[in-house]
């Protein structure tokens, strides 16, 4: 096992490094940049995680606690021991769709009318259904990043939407600066479209 | 002012984060159709947002392996 206890990789860019076979006890990772990053039989005893970033890295063969990971900034897609019984949960409130929690706990509908309805291939599984065909329907849900991403330490970072979705159905992701003023939007839609005075223009399919 | 962005591929869109930036909003707007029917519902799921944090494809390019002999 190779010793590198206490070693200081604080603020340091450590994407993609493997780490094999390694006593990192004591070191600390503060505010470092782990992401793909793969720690296999790695001593943590005593490592600082505090904000650091581990996503997509791999932590599974190793003796990492649950408050090192809690400290993390981020542990998205992260490979850990299933002992540890954690995820990272989704910055959109019941945006899997829980079919037992109602529409309006976490969306504020604006127009027309939204179910939540049964998937017919999983039971389990429910989707935002359209009810209100003739006028459409708007639902939009706010989420505050402040406490979740500092400028000066991820100064190159992104805000990454995903959804599954029907055609006639598209997403507005939208940035909103501590002036409460919008600084910039994107869509996610089947369709490919160009805003223009506030009109869609559709210009071709995408399927 | 402010910024519109065009492109979308379907499954997937991400902004950049800059300075002053502190709340997200997504609005999703089903369009109104004429042709309802049970076989072409107008529906979403699995709506998924999160913070990737420092983006840079050049951090993704190298592997390095830590060793010692100890």
């Amino acid at each position: 096992m190779s010793e590198m206890q206490q070693t200081n990789f604080e603020r340091t860019r450590c994407v993609n490094i493997g780490f094999h076979a390694v006593n990192l006890s004591y070191s600390t990772f503060s505010y470092s940049n782990a992401k793909y990053s793969r720690f296999s039989i790695v001593d943590f005893n005593q490592v600082n995680f505090s904000f650091a970033n581990l996503q997509n890295s791999d932590l599974l063969h190793t003796n990492m606690v649950a408050e090192q990971l809690r400290s993390a900034i981020s542990f998205r897609n992260a490979r850990i021991n299933k002992t540890l019984n954690m995820s990272e949960s989704n910055l959109i409130q019941n945006g899997d769709v829980n079919c037992h929690i109602p529409l309006f706990k976490y969306w504020t509908l604006q127009l027309g009318q939204i179910n939540i309805e049964i998937s017919k291939e999983n039971k389990s599984n429910c989707y935002f259904a359209l009810q209100s065909y003739d006028t459409g329907a708007i639902m939009f849900q706010n989420v505050d990043i402040s406490n979740k991403w500092d400028c000066n330490s991820w100064p190159r970072s992104e805000i990454v939407l995903s959804a599954n979705m029907s055609m006639n159905v598209s997403i507005e992701l939208r940035q909103i600066d501590d002036r409460h003023q919008i600084h910039s939007r994107k869509y996610l839609s089947k369709l490919y479209m160009i805003l223009y005075n506030s009109n869609y223009i559709f210009c071709s399919m995408s399927l | 002012m402010f910024y519109v962005f065009v492109e979308s591929n379907g499954k997937r869109v991400s902004l950049e984060l800059v300075r002053g930036i502190t709340e997200i909003q997504v609005i999703i707007e089903f369009n109104a159709s004429m042709n309802r029917n049970n076989d072409a519902r107008n529906w979403c799921d699995n709506i998924d947002l999160f913070i990737d944090y420092g983006t840079n494809s050049e951090l993704l390019q190298g592997t390095y392996r830590i060793e010692s002999s100890k």
